[in-house]
């Protein structure tokens, strides 16, 4: 009982620190990236090609005062970058790094990271409400509409992954995609509609349209300065993460891969290669499209992504009866 | 239903195309240079500041005719010539030159019979006092401080 209390609290404490710096990386590859998607350089100066770039900012911004505006609502206004961060961060424990490298194994795994996972509009929702400014406002109404219609498809999505597994197990998931990956195995279209719900669950480009600088200047996030600005922007880049954690496991086999020594812990490697090539994805996307008209948006979950992933689930339920 | 159908693939196709575009861009060299570290080299008829041109013995070419100021639009060149005792020829015993109004247009070089004015390959001129930037381009009437 205690040595099993002992590893939840080494194990959060883990999954809390890769939180951050996954952040970290992830903040320097993506203004690097984006330098180079636009023939630029990115960051050149703090350190050898800026590699320190992401904790100098990390620095200045904690050193920063949180400015909290007259008219905002105090206490939920300092309150919503903390809950904005425990949603995204929570799926992380159940997420099967490797057949050993995993904090608890619910039955429920998928349905957990999901439910968790809607969590994090109701931060964003906090925050743009709190601020009681008409920009962050509008945003964080912006938000909560277009996680309703972006949940749906991935519901059905992974939902047709738990038939084909008959598990909501996320190991179990990953164990029954040993011989083929669902993303050849039959979940082709399942991935894609998973890929552009996901992109728009974590307000992605071409999906930002909660902080779309040139109508809302920074929609929800206008007014935050300091702490709170960086806590929604480790979120942004954890939720990025977990959704494309909670792709692999799903779509690309998890950590299944070539055999290497010490096979239970090593093939996370082989997990982080394809969470880290879907978040390369994303930056790449990010990069090339603009953003999308609010009724685009919406008639794209509604009219394309819900239908598919309605006919997918049909199928795929068929012929997993036959 | 067809124009349904059609749509998407249409726009599936488009958006490939776009990330295709993108990824060439990710893979080609970049064009930005560190600034202030290095530069990118000078188009041949970059505008600087101007300055007069010598012939092989150093010489200034310029005769201090006053073609050039008379033909300034902004009227920031005056010119001031007299006659050399050595070579019996006009020469400028002062040519001052108020960068701060020269809008580079070249009107003075194009009008200089003689080819005796150019633009140099100067790219920043920075100062905190207006009067740095009331040059004196006539060697024989330079203070040491203004080269």
């Amino acid at each position: 009982m205690e040595i099993e209390a002992l590893r939840l609290l080494v194990s959060v404490t883990l999954v809390t620190a890769f939180v951050f710096a996954n952040a970290t990386v992830m903040g320097y590859l993506e203004r690097k990236l984006a330098g180079h998607f636009q023939r630029r350089l990115g960051p050149m100066e703090v350190g050898w090609h800026g590699i320190l770039q992401m904790p100098v900012d990390g620095i200045k911004l904690l050193a920063k005062r949180m400015v909290v505006p007259v008219q905002a609502e105090g206490l939920l206004f300092r309150l919503a970058p903390v809950i904005s961060l425990s949603p995204v961060l929570l799926p992380l424990i159940v997420i099967p790094f490797s057949p050993v490298l995993q904090v608890v194994d619910m039955q429920v795994g998928l349905i957990f990271v999901l439910a968790i996972e809607a969590f994090g509009t109701i931060a964003v929702f906090l925050a743009g409400w709190s601020t009681n400014n008409k920009y962050a406002m509008i945003g964080a109404m912006r938000s909560v509409a277009q996680n309703i219609a972006y949940e749906i498809p991935i519901l059905l999505v992974a939902l047709a992954v738990a038939l084909m597994a008959g598990s909501f197990s996320l190991q179990e998931i990953v164990r029954s995609q040993a011989k083929l990956w669902y993303v050849v195995n039959f979940q082709l279209f399942g991935f894609l509609i998973y890929l552009v719900a996901g992109l728009s669950e974590c307000n992605r480009a071409p999906f930002d349209l909660p902080e779309a600088e040139s109508e809302l200047t920074a929609g929800y996030l206008t007014e935050y300065s300091g702490i709170g600005f960086s806590l929604f922007m480790i979120a942004e880049y954890t939720h990025m993460f977990t959704i494309c954690c909670l792709a692999t496991v799903l779509f690309l086999g998890g950590w299944q891969g070539p055999e290497l020594p010490w096979q239970a812990y090593s093939s996370a490697i082989w997990f982080f290669m394809k969470a880290y090539a879907l978040m390369f994805v994303m930056i790449w996307v990010r990069w090339t499209f603009p953003r999308v008209r609010y009724d685009q948006l919406m008639k794209f979950a509604w009219k394309y992504l819900i239908p598919f992933a309605l006919v997918n689930l049909l199928v795929t339920a068929l012929v997993v009866y036959l | 239903m067809k124009a349904y159908f059609l749509d998407l693939f249409r726009g599936a196709i488009s958006l490939l195309d776009g990330m295709l575009v993108t990824l060439q861009a990710l893979l080609s060299p970049t064009v930005t240079e560190q600034y202030p570290r290095r530069a990118a080299a000078l188009s041949p008829r970059f505008r600087g500041s101007l300055a007069l041109a010598q012939d092989e013995k150093g010489n200034l070419l310029c005769t201090a005719c006053g073609l050039c100021a008379r033909s300034c639009p902004s009227r920031c060149l005056t010119v001031q010539g007299e006659k050399s005792p050595e070579t019996g020829r006009k020469m400028p015993r002062s040519f001052r030159y108020d960068i701060s109004r020269c809008s580079f247009c070249g009107t003075c070089v194009m009008g200089c019979p003689f080819s005796a004015l150019a633009f140099s390959p100067v790219r920043t001129r920075v100062s905190t006092t207006r009067e740095d930037f009331l040059l004196e381009l006539c060697p024989a009437a330079q203070k040491p401080s203004e080269m």
